[in-house]
């Protein structure tokens, strides 16, 4: 009998996912598709308004990741003003990237501790009344604890690096308002422990060592679960570096070989292409030399690390090899390791703050340089959940008049629908009832990618995700809300 | 403490910070009064799980923000601790955050969240005319409740 399973939470009209599952007659999936409803008004709202405003505006965007939008909308605006990357003054430059290595510290370990820990701690099939946050600050309190601290030492970097928290004007055209004050250094140095640069080294280790030992004793579900082979791309570092906040555009198959090699990110177009379908708001990035149906990639930790040649702080780089090695130095496809990467992120960008706050330029005071007046201006970075792509052109009055933003989470559009549509055809397909685990389990291959789905708050809402499953005529036979 | 949280970029949902903004202003300008060296306030685009910690170092804890559903001008009720987890980070709500605080940190905060009805949600920063009137009548009854007013709880 052919059926339809929706997962839904309180409807919002945007910022919510939706899964729709289509099974034959025979209990087969036929189709999946994960909807995002993605509002894209936002690059017609930048529209009429000075490109200065762009790095605070685009903030807005979001409320977990407005660091990212500000500092790619700074790097395009930047090029208005005629200063590219190479041309900011040691201090703006070392200021955004301690700025940055920050959130992707705070937002990694958001992303852990908070979502992933309570499935990995308490197991998929775990009563949902205790598979959450509280469940795993129940039976372990010191982790739950440690999580809120690291995120809010992230925090607390952004807001000396931004100016505050949230809606930091930190990166102005051309570099940056501020820079660390001595005493601010000292504050994330030499605090007392555990709120300090080197405990939180500690703490990112002990997390990462926590996944693999749990992969350890789950190697069939960590390494089978929701695997397919990819495409990847990433921002490079020049000598091939891990690097979150500058680089080349390097994309490779899934046998590791190279399809964009190492190019200016300021000629992405010749690179990338966006394609729509009927069925979503949301566009399908792809690869323009390997067209519609095979360019699509992954983008994000996994991708990062199937990319990048090495990662340039030690702890990290160590942990890198482990991963390679465990793949036989081949790209690594499986969705669940996306947490593997991510955690060595975590600790890459520890060690990177940790080595960044002891840098003299921090202190320095030239923090605005000025360069030949551009009309268009691209940033690229790597925000927490992958590249991240911000498009200006300016008019002769300072006007945004276009603006084309490809955000992360679009990048793995492509990546999320084939990660549900294994999921179905796994565990869903055939079954008599559909458990509360298996629904689950839908949630955990979307977790993987850490998607970002609301540009905005909610209104005393709650983030919704939907699962519909139709028969082969499309009717819809079943609904679940979570 | 008295946290504003919504986006200002969001038409109404900018509603909690724009109070809680003001609130301060006033409060600054009248040092008079009352409750202001006990008060704190806080604006949070979005509310998350270090907040916890943030609301473990209060007795009391009032949340404002805009809502959809909320008989205008506002309700005022109490803030009942929701447990639970999304397959986004993007979702933490208030009582989610005082779940949170309770277990984490042992401590209980009196909460109440002040939902004030608003109306038009695209892009923009400027509050719909509908917004602006519950905006006022909402800021009033905090500064009553501040001055020692007893809550009126909604059923």
């Amino acid at each position: 009998m052919a059926q339809k399973i929706t997962i839904e939470p309180i409807t919002r009209i945007e910022g919510h996912g939706k899964v729709v599952i289509h099974l034959d007659d025979k209990g087969r999936v036929s189709q999946s598709r994960f909807h995002i409803v993605e509002f894209r008004g936002f690059e017609r709202f930048v529209q009429g308004r000075p490109y200065w405003e762009a790095p605070v505006l685009v903030q807005r965007l979001c409320g977990i990741c407005p660091v990212s939008h500000h500092l790619a909308g700074a790097k395009a605006v930047d090029m208005v003003v005629g200063v590219g990357p190479q041309d900011l003054s040691p201090t703006a430059e070392k200021m955004r990237r301690l700025m940055h290595y920050g959130q992707f510290f705070q937002s990694h370990a958001l992303h852990f501790f908070h979502l992933v820990s309570p499935d990995l701690l308490l197991g998929p099939d775990a009563d949902p009344a205790v598979r959450n946050v509280i469940g795993v600050a129940l039976a372990h309190k010191e982790l739950a604890v440690q999580g809120v601290l690291m995120r809010k030492f992230g925090q607390e970097i952004i807001a000396a690096t931004a100016g505050k928290k949230i809606h930091g004007t930190g990166a102005i055209p051309g570099g940056i308002n501020k820079n660390l004050s001595p005493e601010e250094r000292d504050s994330f140095l030499k605090g007392p422990a555990p709120f300090n640069a080197g405990h939180m080294v500690g703490w990112a280790q002990a997390a990462l060592d926590l996944f693999k030992d749990y992969h350890q004793k789950h190697k069939d579900w960590i390494d089978g679960f929701a695997a397919f082979p990819s495409n990847h791309l990433s921002l490079v570092r020049q000598d091939g570096g891990l690097d979150f906040y500058h680089g080349l555009l390097r994309a490779v198959d899934a046998d590791g070989k190279k399809i964009i090699p190492d190019v200016d990110y300021q000629d992405y177009l010749k690179w990338i292409g966006e394609e729509v379908r009927s069925w979503s708001y949301m566009k399908f990035p792809y690869i323009r030399p390997l067209g519609k149906k095979e360019g699509w990639y992954r983008v994000g930790p996994l991708a990062r690390l199937n990319t990048c040649d090495f990662i340039p702080t030690p702890l990290a780089q160590k942990e890198f090899e482990v991963f390679k090695a465990y793949t036989g130095g081949k790209p690594n496809h499986m969705s669940l390791h996306y947490h593997w990467a991510r955690l060595i992120e975590l600790l890459h960008a520890a060690e990177v703050m940790n080595d960044l706050l002891r840098d003299p330029d921090l202190q320095g005071t030239e923090l605005v340089r000025k360069g030949r007046r551009a009309a268009e201006g691209i940033g690229l970075l790597e925000a927490p959940r992958g590249t991240l792509f911000h498009h200006y052109r300016v008019n002769d009055d300072d006007q945004i008049v276009m603006a084309n933003l490809i955000v992360s989470t679009t990048n793995n559009n492509e990546p999320m629908n084939r990660a549900v549509h294994w999921v179905a055809d796994h565990v869903l397909a055939g079954q008599k009832t559909i458990s509360e685990g298996m629904l689950n389990r839908v949630e955990i291959a979307i977790r993987a990618y850490d998607p970002c789905l609301s540009c905005a708050t909610h209104a005393l809402g709650a983030m919704p995700l939907e699962v519909e499953l139709a028969d082969a005529q499309g009717r819809l036979l079943d609904r679940r809300e979570r | 403490m008295i946290c504003g949280v919504g986006n200002p970029g969001r038409g109404d949902d900018g509603i909690g910070p724009a109070l809680v903004s003001r609130l301060e202003k006033e409060r600054k300008a009248e040092p008079g009064l009352k409750a202001g060296s006990e008060l704190s306030v806080e604006i949070r685009l979005q509310l998350n799980v270090e907040d916890a910690l943030t609301f473990s170092q209060f007795d009391r804890v009032v949340v404002v923000d805009a809502s959809r559903s909320a008989e205008p001008p506002f309700s005022f009720t109490p803030l009942e601790s929701a447990p639970g987890v999304s397959f986004s980070t993007h979702a933490l709500s208030a009582g989610a955050v005082l779940a949170w605080c309770r277990t984490l940190y042992g401590k209980s905060p009196d909460a109440y969240i002040l939902a004030v009805r608003g109306a038009a949600w695209e892009l923009g920063e400027k509050l719909s005319r509908e917004a602006e009137e519950n905006f006022g009548r909402a800021l009033e009854f905090l500064k009553e409740y501040l001055e020692g007013r007893p809550p009126q709880i909604d059923n």
